[in-house]
């Protein structure tokens, strides 16, 4: 399945399946997409491609009615101007369940109080919703979800901005519906360590794509995390709650020696490689880059970090200077690594240079976007690219992979 | 545990049931009380008399005969300008809950989408040209139909995708209506002896309401408020957020149009046949709001009925006050509204 937004899609080639009465975590860092699968999944926005099915039935084919009455949502911000009590909110959860005309009947009165008494809400019960403490708030807005009858409930990030204690509260409620109310439940974190002890199973996404998943023993490992958050973290099982425990480490290195000697030359642009600098110069390997244009995120980065590199103005064909100078960084390193960048009239002579170097040097590439969707030079690219790859280019998936394929070999 | 629960449910029910029986009670006292106030004055069990002598079943309790001119004044002058705004003053209040439903914005009345400034432009212009093509009722037609335009055009501005985002829509719906206010000032610019008039329209008033009016308007806006009332559970669930009603089930783009058109509607019938009466669709739903909470099952029968009442004592102020001839009732209403709304301002207390 993908999605998104407009034209854009914000996941792509999702593939994801929830199993009944599980608690389910979705984390990533910002923006990969974790409250787009939420709002995907309850048909706010719809899917670009592929279905959703819900116990075996697609829900584009179901009506908004009948999918209210099975999926309920706990948004990350909820808020009313109005004066609602309490009950009035909870009660607004029976709204799937009648029709146009139709009063609240004592049975909907008694889900109503019944999940009132489940969320611990029932003494706020007459008070304004407005006058509540965030806690609490949390709490009606879930009684709210479950009065609707799901059984399936999403939450976006249920326990942002709550006390520690109270963000407690709202993880066992969690746990306790999956077990005795067997909802099955998928709710994105931002804290790993709480997703770590409360989930059954884990989706950890990456700018829109699952990068992993299963248990919270598969999904958090320190390579992931690495790769992912662009963080070292240290990943630990905790002895007094048998969870796992995820401890950043300090982002200083102290100058490592494994790779100290080794110069790479990395060819990227239009934001390919900007993930790949931090790790690499917090290495301590010796980095050039080459050529990008000022526009570039990639270029931003080079220039945060002081990484030398080779410089095109922007919207200008990459010019005979820039690319002879870029040769001789290429000669200089030890690895040249080229990213799944595109390629357009103005910066193929980059994947040329890489064509031109492949016999003396080694050449990695990142990334495994295929060349058809970033060639826009109609085949040129193509062509070179697939010179390349007979001369044996080797491609790696990720950050991850590309930091263990240069410990292994010895460059 | 069961105890508490019928109780909560009963309490409800009883406090809604008395409220709107109170509200029914107080509407049908304003009308008789009103029907035998003026420069003749007739008292109440009169009044009472000559208008149930003319409802078929009741006319038996009531002992007749009743004198002719008494009877002429409360049924053919009164009770027509009255019943007109009791109506005019029903719909009004019932757009105003629903257009601040739908925008959840306190500021918003059914005004907000051009309905008004449309209708003004009718109105100004078949006064100006001395248009008749339908006798005495030319004015409220037209300015009907140029009501019901302006909101087409307004609600077609404010597309975007299939979809009305209630940020666009207010923005559009102001620049249509200055847009439109600037082509009235030109009218009435040039409008010589015909200027007071048109002033008059414009202010709102209800003098010289007939029978034909009321039989105009009662249709649309009596269909209208029941099909805005049908709509009273998604809008509630709209108060919370567009995006949370879509996770209740509403089908949130319907919902707004449907009742934006009813609404716009009923506010155009309502300001064909009395002109631009201010205030009463932005105070009453929210006096009523205050007294008996968001909820829209409870609000919209609670403000038609307070808008009937409001709009029917405004204009009995407004044909009672010792002046040189009648005041247009939306002076007073403006008067009254004015002073209201600064005070539910400094009131720290009301989130609306």
């Amino acid at each position: 399945m993908s999605a998104g937004y407009g034209e854009k899609d914000v996941l792509t080639d999702m593939d994801l399946t929830v199993e009944k009465k599980e608690l389910h975590g979705v984390i990533g860092p910002n923006a990969s997409g974790k409250s787009t699968l939420i709002r995907v999944i309850d048909r706010v926005i719809e899917p670009s491609r592929g279905t959703i099915q819900l116990e075996g039935k697609d829900m584009s084919k179901m009506s908004k009615k009948d999918i209210a009455k099975k999926v309920s949502v706990v948004p990350q911000k909820f808020s009313t101007n109005y004066s609602f009590s309490v009950r009035d909110i909870v009660t607004l959860g029976r709204t799937p369940h009648l029709g146009p005309l139709e009063v609240e009947q004592e049975k909907d009165m008694k889900v109503v109080e019944d999940v009132m008494e489940m969320t611990d809400t029932r003494k706020l019960a007459d008070r304004p919703f407005n006058e509540l403490s965030g806690g609490e708030r949390q709490r009606v807005v879930i009684a709210k979800a479950l009065a609707q009858q799901p059984t399936l409930l999403l939450l976006d990030e249920p326990i942002n901005h709550l006390d520690i204690n109270k963000q407690q509260e709202i993880l066992n409620l969690m746990k306790d519906l999956t077990g005795e109310e067997e909802k099955t439940i998928i709710s994105t974190f931002h804290d790993l360590n709480k997703a770590a002890r409360y989930c059954d199973s884990l989706t950890l996404l990456q700018e829109g794509r699952v990068y992993s998943k299963g248990t919270p023993g598969e999904v958090l490992t320190e390579e992931n995390i690495w790769d992912v958050y662009d963080t070292e973290v240290s990943v630990r099982r905790r002895p007094e709650t048998n969870s796992l425990s995820v401890t950043p480490l300090s982002r200083t290195f102290p100058d490592s020696e494994e790779g100290s000697r080794v110069k790479i030359h990395l060819i990227c642009g239009g934001g390919t490689g900007k993930h790949l600098m931090p790790p690499l110069k917090r290495r301590g390997y010796v980095l050039t880059a080459g050529v990008l244009s000022p526009l570039d995120d990639d270029y931003r980065e080079a220039r945060r970090l002081g990484v030398s590199m080779v410089e095109n103005s922007s919207f200008t064909k990459i010019s005979e200077e820039a690319a002879k100078e870029n040769e001789k960084m290429a000669k200089a390193s030890d690895l040249i690594i080229i990213t799944d960048m595109p390629f357009g009239n103005g910066n193929i002579k980059n994947l040329e240079l890489a064509a031109k170097m492949v016999e003396e040097k080694p050449i990695l590439q990142v990334g495994d976007t295929p060349i058809s969707e970033r060639d826009f030079t109609e085949g040129e690219a193509m062509e070179i690219f697939r010179e390349l790859q007979e001369e044996g280019l080797e491609t790696v998936k990720g950050v991850g992979e590309a930091l263990d394929y240069i410990k292994d070999h010895d460059f | 545990m069961k105890e508490n629960l019928d109780r909560s449910i009963e309490d409800r029910k009883s406090n809604w049931k008395l409220i709107v029986i109170g509200l029914i009670l107080a509407l049908i006292f304003t009308i008789f009380l009103s029907s035998g106030m003026g420069p003749v004055w007739i008292p109440l069990p009169k009044v009472g008399g000559i208008i149930l002598d003319r409802i078929p079943l009741l006319s038996r309790l009531v002992a007749g005969p009743f004198p002719e001119v008494s009877k002429t004044i409360v049924i053919n002058l009164r009770l027509p300008r009255i019943i007109t705004g009791v109506l005019v003053g029903a719909a009004l209040g019932v757009a105003g809950a629903a257009v601040q439903g739908i925008f959840r914005n306190p500021m918003a009345e059914p005004y907000t989408v051009g309905v008004s400034s449309g209708a003004a432009l009718g109105a100004v212009a078949v006064i100006f040209f001395g248009l008749t093509i339908a006798g005495k009722y030319t004015l409220p037609i037209v300015s009907f139909l140029f009501a019901l335009g302006t909101i087409l055009t307004v609600y077609r501005i404010a597309k975007v995708d299939g979809e009305i985002p209630v940020g666009i829509l207010l923005l559009s719906g102001i620049a249509i209506s200055l847009f439109l206010q600037a082509i009235v000032s030109t009218f009435m610019y040039m409008a010589g002896e015909e200027l007071q008039r048109m002033v008059f329209w414009i202010m709102g008033g209800l003098w010289g309401r007939s029978w034909t009016h009321v039989q105009m308007i009662l249709p649309p806006i009596l269909l209208g408020i029941f099909g805005i009332f049908s709509f009273s559970k998604d809008l509630d669930a709209m108060l919370l957020g567009e995006e949370s009603a879509h996770h209740l089930g509403v089908r949130v783009e319907r919902t707004k149009k449907y009742l934006l058109i009813l609404a716009s509607v009923i506010t155009a019938a309502a300001v064909a046949v009395s002109g631009v009466i201010g205030f009463v669709g932005l105070i009453i739903p929210h006096i009523m709001r205050i007294l008996l909470g968001p909820r829209h099952r409870v609000l919209f029968p609670a403000s038609a009925f307070g808008g009937a009442i409001f709009l029917v004592w405004a204009d009995n102020l407004a044909r009672m006050l010792p002046t040189v001839g009648e005041i247009p009732v939306g002076i007073i209403t403006a008067l009254a509204g004015g002073p209201f709304f600064i005070y539910l301002l400094r009131k720290k207390k009301y989130s609306y």
